[in-house]
């Protein structure tokens, strides 16, 4: 039952910003594509293969296959590492100065590095939570079951989506899980998460180069061995 | 990055502006330009620098109540030093350099700062909220792209109404790139299938220029960065990124006839990857005698990301200001910061050991009484007593300082720093002392950091001689008996002894004596409040009279007070408003005759209008010292302090365009103290001096300057014009750069002086440069000659 209050919920969330928020002003681009990385215009518009430079407007999507990577970069400068086989929904808007950014994510790992000022607002919404940034940088990973946040610096409040009055705050150097009840387990950062969150920021290539009589075959792909 | 570094601060140098006043020590100082929240490096260039054991920079931004120092790195001829950001704060800083002296005398530059005479001044300028507004998204500074990934994208969602991003110009190199780049509502987006590919090389200057509607120049920004080809990207993203240098020095100087010649060396190594930073520094000199403190200086230095920092080597620990700041330590310096916990560490030495020298012996019945007569090995010299040339203690310190909360809204920090003198490491020495300080501090910030509460307290503990060791129970029985009037149980005495013994020296000579009056407090509590464009800052001190840490040489004692400093932003941080008001006053433990009450009220306008207008900095200060006491008390009359300064400053910097490009910088400040003390150190200072570089071409620039300055101190004018002409001049390719300055200065100080460098690039990373100063004086013509050798790895 939960799961299809959820799943009424984001479609009413997505449909609502689709309907009330889309422009084609560009909200953000891609700065780098390693490997399979689409994108669209919206849930409705086919995908199509992004590049470097490629402008995404408010309601378009970004996708990533397997060993892939995709770095977007939103107009205020915030930058998000959407990792493999993620499917990261990007939402923007402008009022007066204020700047409003929201991502919606079903499942797959993001890093994000904000950068907000005075008023502006940065939330990631996932199946389980809705996450609003206060600076700076961090980790998220989630599924249809659980979120979890690592945050480096700065301060996120976290509120279930089933239930927002189940909600709590982490600040740098510490992580945050929330579930479908929206049980909290908050503690302290490890020094495997940290490594976690400084690995994640790092966009190596690796090579395979297969020798083959007729010329050699070189297979680029993103190392992942984030868990 | 480094080498991008390295470049930026050559040129930072280079173009930086430079001063020059009357001094034996120093020739010129070269500050960088000033943004509010960069470091500047201070570079001083040293004449006579044989004769300087240590030199310090004592600073302080507008209406602070006191000079903070920091020892300074001696190289060669030049000393230098980074002042850190977060003390760089508009309207202006000001500034002068401690020099001291082998034969333990001192002075400073300029010369006479404790008569009154006008520290140096440093303009800075405010960030550009247009910095904020027009966005350089891609690429990041320095940064290291492929052909195919390279991305240049500008964002304008912050910029107002007015910016016509059409109109945006981006050139690349130096070529108008503006046409490949796509407008997409508030991105201009130019990527690496539409960047021309006809720029050679792999370094990329990017500079773009943005309008508003009425097609008038609204904001520069520039960026630098890199594009390689994939291999070699993946080679700098995935291997270790090493860089280093070489430099050797040899230097002739002709100093008042007497030929000397000096030899240093200096290399520098760094290596980053896999989040972890590796760097080494080290400097070797001939100059180097085990009868003086140490001038060979090595560091090497591991830092992994934020949270972990390791020092080996010579170092300069910042804890809170209290505890230790600006000391050189020889040893470990270590940083933990794991976010809601933190420690820091130090241990090593801060004074080495000199031995002292017998200069004469003393029979039991002939020895006179003196500070420099102490006993000696009756069985090793054969005569109990000598009169001594006093050495040095090696001084061990100790610091830790383990603090929780990152610092960015909270954090509660404790100190403890012990400081020993090692009573055997010299034979010829006397009052070893040893120090204990004990400290906390605290941060509370709301609101982004806009309102923010500091505050720290510390008291110290100082054994004056340690020589004889803790007091013996015998001692203590022979102290305390039932008729000596002291109604103390000699047991409890041992028990607060063998307590005490832990931390430090328990004897006679161990204070402070008057606890009680709080002799050697220090504490101090901040309030800044950031609203409205206006930063009001209401500060608090107090430093008992007997406050002393061996981890600050420098902290002002005997003094409390209030400190408030309010700074006004206006226009877009082009107009600043800066008002301070300072009142302190001394004797807290009643060791004077009389409290005297130090009163400064200062005053700023500083304009900075990034147009075609000059940079304009008026400052007016003055300074009250009245301790309420009559030159004419016949009694009492010779304590009297009763004096006023007032002083103002202007301060203009102007970049034109009058057939080729000019930079100029003037400047005049104007001095007056009134002196009702029996001294009657009356003093007038006035200061003129104007700059102008101009660059011709590319390869050819010239500088012009002139400085008058007049000042009268107890009545004895001192008026001198130093007219300073020179340029420099790239050739053969521009490796070979020449540069000549000549400067003579007439009046009360008579002195021709000709600098002249020859600096060329053989190789592409080896560098030959030849320095020739020769400076003719009324009794003598002095020269340095030096060869420099810098090789990069």
């Amino acid at each position: 039952m939960k799961k299809i209050i959820l799943l009424l919920a984001l479609v009413l969330f997505l449909l609502n910003s689709v309907t009330y928020s889309q422009s084609d002003k560009p909200v953000a681009l891609v700065k780098k594509v390693v490997k399979i990385v689409d994108y669209n215009k919206g849930a409705e518009t086919d995908w199509e293969s992004a590049k470097t430079g490629t402008p995404l407007i408010d309601g378009g999507q970004v996708k990533t296959g397997p060993k892939s990577l995709a770095l977007v970069l939103f107009t205020e400068g915030s930058l998000l590492r959407v990792r493999e086989n993620s499917i990261l929904n990007i939402y923007g808007s402008k009022e007066g100065n204020r700047v409003k950014r929201n991502t919606v994510m079903e499942k797959g790992t993001l890093g994000f590095d904000v950068k907000k000022q005075g008023d502006d607002e940065f939330k990631f919404t996932t199946p389980t939570a809705v996450a609003s940034i206060r600076g700076t940088d961090g980790l998220i990973f989630c599924d249809s079951t659980v979120t979890r946040v690592y945050l480096n610096g700065g301060e996120l409040y976290i509120e279930s989506t089933t239930d927002p009055t189940k909600n709590g705050k982490i600040v740098g150097g510490e992580k945050i899980s929330m579930d479908l009840d929206g049980n909290i387990v908050k503690t302290e950062l490890t020094e495997d998460d940290k490594k976690a969150v400084e690995q994640a920021k790092t966009q190596s290539i690796k090579k395979i180069i297969i020798k083959t009589p007729n010329g050699d075959l070189q297979i680029e792909y993103y190392s992942s061995d984030q868990k | 990055m480094k080498k991008v570094y390295t470049v930026f601060t050559l040129l930072t140098i280079i173009s930086s502006i430079t001063i020059a006043q009357v001094s034996n020590y120093i020739s010129s100082v070269k500050v960088g330009d000033a943004k509010e929240k960069n470091p500047i490096t201070i570079l001083a260039e040293l004449t006579l620098a044989d004769n300087i054991s240590e030199i310090s920079l004592a600073y302080k931004p507008f209406g602070e109540s006191e000079f903070i120092k920091m020892e300074m790195l001696i190289a060669g001829n030049s000393a230098s030093v980074t002042i850190p950001a977060e003390n760089i704060l508009p309207p202006y800083i000001e500034y002068y350099f401690i020099i001291s002296l082998k034969n333990a005398q001192g002075e400073t530059y300029p010369t006479g700062i404790s008569e009154g005479v006008t520290p140096l001044q440093i303009s800075v300028s405010g960030v550009s909220q247009k910095d904020q507004e027009i966005i350089v998204l891609s690429p990041d500074a320095g940064e290291v792209l492929t052909v195919d990934d390279q991305l240049i994208s500008l964002s304008f969602v912050r910029a107002p109404e007015n910016v016509d991003i059409s109109k945006t110009k981006i050139f690349l190199n130096g070529k108008d790139v503006s046409s490949m780049a796509v407008v997409a509502g508030d991105l201009i987006v130019l990527s690496g299938e539409n960047i021309s590919a006809d720029i050679s090389g792999s370094a990329r200057d990017l500079q773009v220029e943005v309008y508003d509607k009425d097609g008038n120049l609204y904001h520069t920004l520039r960026c630098t960065f890199q594009v390689v080809s994939a291999e070699m990207a993946q080679a700098i993203e995935s291997q270790w990124k090493y860089n280093g240098s070489l430099r050797g020095e040899s230097r002739s100087e002709n100093l008042n006839s007497v030929g000397s010649w000096y030899n240093n060396a200096t290399a520098n190594f760094s290596a980053t990857g896999s989040g972890l930073q590796l760097s080494g520094y080290g400097y070797l000199t001939s100059e180097e005698k085990t009868d003086q403190q140490p001038y060979n200086r090595y560091t090497a230095t591991l830092d992994a990301g934020e949270w972990l920092s390791l020092k080996a080597g010579d170092s300069y620990p910042r804890f809170p200001n209290l505890i230790m700041e600006g000391k050189r330590l020889r040893g470990i310096n270590g940083a933990l910061n794991l976010g809601f916990f933190n420690v820091q560490a130090v241990y090593g030495e801060t004074v080495r050991e000199i031995e002292g020298r017998i200069i004469q012996q003393y029979s039991e019945d002939s020895v006179p009484l003196g500070s420099d007569i102490i006993a000696i090995d009756n069985a090793k010299y054969g005569s109990p007593f000598a009169k001594v040339k006093l050495g040095t203690y090696n001084r061990k310190l100790f610091a830790v300082r383990p603090s929780f909360g990152s610092g960015e809204n909270f954090q509660l920090g404790f100190s403890y720093l012990h400081g020993q003198d090692e009573t055997k490491s010299i034979e010829f020495g006397t009052r070893p002392q040893e120090n204990i300080v004990v400290g906390s501090d605290f941060m509370l910030a709301f609101d982004n950091q806009n309102i923010m509460l500091t505050s720290q307290a510390a008291v110290t503990f100082l054994n004056k001689d340690i020589s004889s060791g803790t007091l013996t129970d015998s001692q203590i029985d022979s102290i305390f008996t039932s008729d000596s009037g002291f109604d103390v149980d000699p047991a409890d005495v041992k028990k607060y002894r063998d307590y005490i013994d832990k931390f430090i020296t328990v004897n006679q000579y161990l204070g402070p004596w008057n606890p009680q009056e709080y002799a050697s407090l220090g504490a101090e509590a901040a309030l800044s409040l950031n609203y409205f464009n206006n930063n009001l800052k209401a500060s608090y001190i107090y430093r008992g009279n007997d406050f002393q840490s061996f981890g600050q040489s420098f902290l002002r004692t005997d003094v409390r007070g209030i400190n408030i400093v309010d700074r006004f932003r206006m226009l877009d941080n082009k107009l600043f408003v800066s008002l301070g008001y300072e009142d302190l006053q001394d004797n807290l433990q009643n060791t004077k005759p009389a409290t005297t009450k130090f009163r400064t009220i200062s005053a700023s306008v500083s304009f900075f209008p990034r147009a075609d207008f000059p940079n304009i900095t008026l400052g007016y200060n003055q300074f009250t010292n009245d301790n309420g006491l009559l030159a004419s008390n016949p009694l009492m009359g010779k304590y009297a302090i009763d004096n006023q300064t007032n002083r103002i400053m202007v301060q203009l910097s102007y970049d034109l365009t009058l057939g080729v490009r000019h930079s100029t910088s003037a400047s005049f400040t104007t001095s007056s103290r009134e002196d009702n003390s029996l001294a009657n150190s009356d003093a007038q200072f006035n200061n003129f001096a104007l700059n102008v570089s101009s660059f011709w071409e590319k390869s050819l620039m010239s500088i012009f300057g002139i400085t008058y300055s007049s000042s009268e101190i107890s009545n004895i004018p001192f008026d001198y014009v130093t007219v300073s002409v020179g340029g420099s001049y790239k050739m053969l390719e521009d490796k070979l750069t020449l540069t000549a300055t000549i400067s003579p200065s007439f009046g009360d100080f008579e002195r021709q002086a000709f600098d002249f460098i020859a600096d060329y690039n053989v190789l592409r990373n080896l560098n030959l440069a030849l320095q020739a100063r020769i400076y003719r004086l009324p009794s003598a013509t002095n020269s340095i000659i030096g060869l420099i050798t810098r090789y990069t790895l």
